[in-house]
């Protein structure tokens, strides 16, 4: 039952080894790949066996196996094989500790792993806690660097009290049921749920800020852009994309596994947390001239949609909520992906502008950029449309339609910031980086990567076709809850 | 006699110093580490004080969990400390000022 687990633990530790004496970056970061290869291929036979067999879905009270643990390491495992294998250049030229790099990042997917099936808050707590501090080291991992270790510092502090007011939260909770267990702790809570008392609702509120803090929420975004700008483009990669993923884990463990009883203390303060982040994270997008601080609030907007699904509370807004996840997680690959294809070793591409003229010099990278926008932004055909209408299409039903209508108005807000960069791609000139070396231009390749190459033109060709094709997908996550 | 409720006020009073002085504090960043123990301190104080009420061990287990990630995160936290006095040579909050936008 854990050989996934084991599989990631075992390469992180040979890697790591191994990493001190070899400094041949290429073949860590094959090991790392072939490691989570291999870690999909058990959580696929591990799945099908107890599926099979009728295994308990449970195990010790520890231990979930269920269908949400399932999807949730899936898409985590492929998430990061996609990350890993964009980020191999840029690690090399960019002087990142290959070793480190690679076991760290492989110690923060075990504890997103072990995130995903927590079922007892220990766990949750423990596997939160390993793929945090992986990921506070991996933004410090250019230490050479000002501003990687600036956004170490304020990553590390404000991770820190998002933990430690969960914590609280989950002390509370565990004095006024005694549970620490998820599954009869939702049944006593099922109890009370009418009479509950103040420690309770305290506790849910102090738990509902750390997960927010962890998401990424307004107002508990301050850190978001910072981190986003100051780490390695390789690392911003993995909180946009996998570190999202797992908290997004969190939630549905806190919320749907535990606390879904006591909807009433928490939904009106998730619906406030989801307009205001629809609104800051779209408002503030549009003043951003950096790439990667743009990037940052279109996530914490994006976050807002997920949670406007959330705050319904229903099993088909859940998976709503993880359709919405998976658009949001292949857009954001999809657009770092071109950018990080593009780094150049003298010309790094930081802002906006630097992307002027790409449809000139790269036509397929600026069109695979143009799907990711128009997906982000949420344009017909692609999949971050559907996911987008899905959720209207919810509110719609449960008959709020006040926020679908908020939620709508401010989606036109945000589009302004989307097509802004395609204008910049496809309409502007080309401009030479410096004024005396007029022959690089800032949209250079880094060096020809085909493989890297074929994954963007993957993630970018999949919002297409999930776009046009969504029923699978969607009856995929419609089953999972 | 002290109870559950004393146990209670002094582990809620030690949390909000913590995240008063994680929000307030612009001097050192060593003080932003002790606020981070302190809070973690906090939440252990209210775990053995409901696990001696319950009469359980679970929370006690807990605190054990909570003291290990402690000392890792303070580990962390201090090697990345290192790296920024190494290239600034100041502990200053008001440094940390860099990123903004």
């Amino acid at each position: 039952m854990w050989i996934p687990e084991g599989i990631v633990l075992l390469a992180a530790i040979i890697i790591l080894l191994t990493g001190l004496r070899l400094k041949n970056a290429k073949l860590l970061a094959g090991l790392a790949r072939f490691s989570l290869l291999l870690t999909m291929l058990a959580t696929i036979l591990i799945k099908t066996y107890s599926w099979k067999h009728h295994l308990d879905t449970l195990i010790s009270e520890l231990w979930f196996m269920d269908h949400i643990a399932f999807v949730m390491k899936l898409t985590i495992e492929i998430t990061a094989w996609f990350v890993l294998g964009l980020g191999v250049h840029y690690t090399q030229h960019e002087d990142i500790g290959s070793g480190e790099y690679y076991a760290l990042t492989l110690f923060a997917v075990l504890g997103m792993l072990i995130v995903a099936s927590a079922a007892h808050f220990m766990v949750l707590f423990v596997g939160l806690e390993l793929f945090s501090l992986a990921i506070y080291a991996l933004v410090a991992s250019q230490c050479h660097i000002s501003i990687g270790i600036e956004a170490a510092i304020k990553y590390f502090v404000t991770g820190a009290l998002a933990s430690g007011l969960l914590l609280y939260g989950i002390s509370l909770i565990y004095g006024a049921t005694g549970q620490l267990a998820f599954v009869p702790l939702m049944q006593d809570l099922g109890v009370i749920a009418n009479g509950h008392s103040l420690l309770i609702s305290f506790g849910v509120i102090c738990i509902l800020v750390g997960v927010a803090f962890k998401l990424g929420v307004a107002p508990f975004h301050m850190w978001v852009p910072d981190i986003y700008e100051g780490a390695p483009l390789s690392v911003m990669l993995w909180i946009a994309t996998t570190a999202k993923i797992a908290a997004f884990a969190i939630l549905v463990r806190l919320l749907w596994n535990v606390l879904a009883p006591l909807g009433s203390i928490w939904q009106p303060l998730v619906q406030f947390l989801a307009l205001l982040s629809i609104l800051v994270g779209n408002t503030a997008a549009i003043a951003q001239s950096n790439f990667q601080r743009m990037l940052a609030y279109s996530s914490i907007a994006h976050m807002g949609y997920l949670l406007l699904a959330v705050q319904l509370n229903t099993e088909s807004a859940w998976s709503v909520a993880l359709f919405y996840m998976l658009s949001y997680v292949i857009g954001t690959l999809t657009a770092v992906a071109v950018i990080l294809l593009l780094q150049h070793k003298h010309a790094h591409i930081k802002q906006i502008n630097d992307l002027c003229g790409l449809h000139q010099r790269h036509p397929w990278l600026a069109f695979i950029l143009l799907l990711a926008m128009f997906s982000l932004a949420g344009v017909p055909p692609l999949l971050g449309f559907m996911a987008k209408w899905q959720i209207v299409q919810m509110l719609i039903e449960q008959q709020q339609i006040g926020y679908a209508i908020t939620a709508m108005l401010l989606t036109i807000v945000g589009a302004y910031y989307y097509l802004r960069i395609i204008k910049v791609i496809y309409f502007d000139d080309l401009q030479p980086l410096d004024p005396a070396k007029p022959n690089i231009y800032p949209p250079a390749l880094l060096a020809v990567q085909p493989t890297a190459s074929i994954m963007a033109a993957l993630c970018g060709g999949s919002l297409l076709f999930l776009g046009i094709f969504p029923a699978q997908l969607l009856q995929f996550c419609l089953q999972v809850f | 006699m002290i109870g559950l409720s004393h146990y209670l006020s002094v582990s809620a009073i030690i949390f909000s110093i913590s995240i008063l002085g994680l929000m307030i504090n612009h001097r050192n960043l060593i003080t932003l580490l002790m606020c981070i123990e302190l809070m973690l301190l906090a939440v252990s104080t209210n775990f053995i004080a409901f696990a001696r009420y319950l009469h359980q061990p679970a929370g006690e287990v807990f605190v054990f969990l909570i003291l290990a990630v402690a000392a890792a995160e303070s580990a962390i936290g201090l090697a990345i400390l290192v790296l920024w006095f190494r290239q600034h040579h100041s502990v200053d909050v008001e440094q940390l000022n860099r990123l903004k936008g």
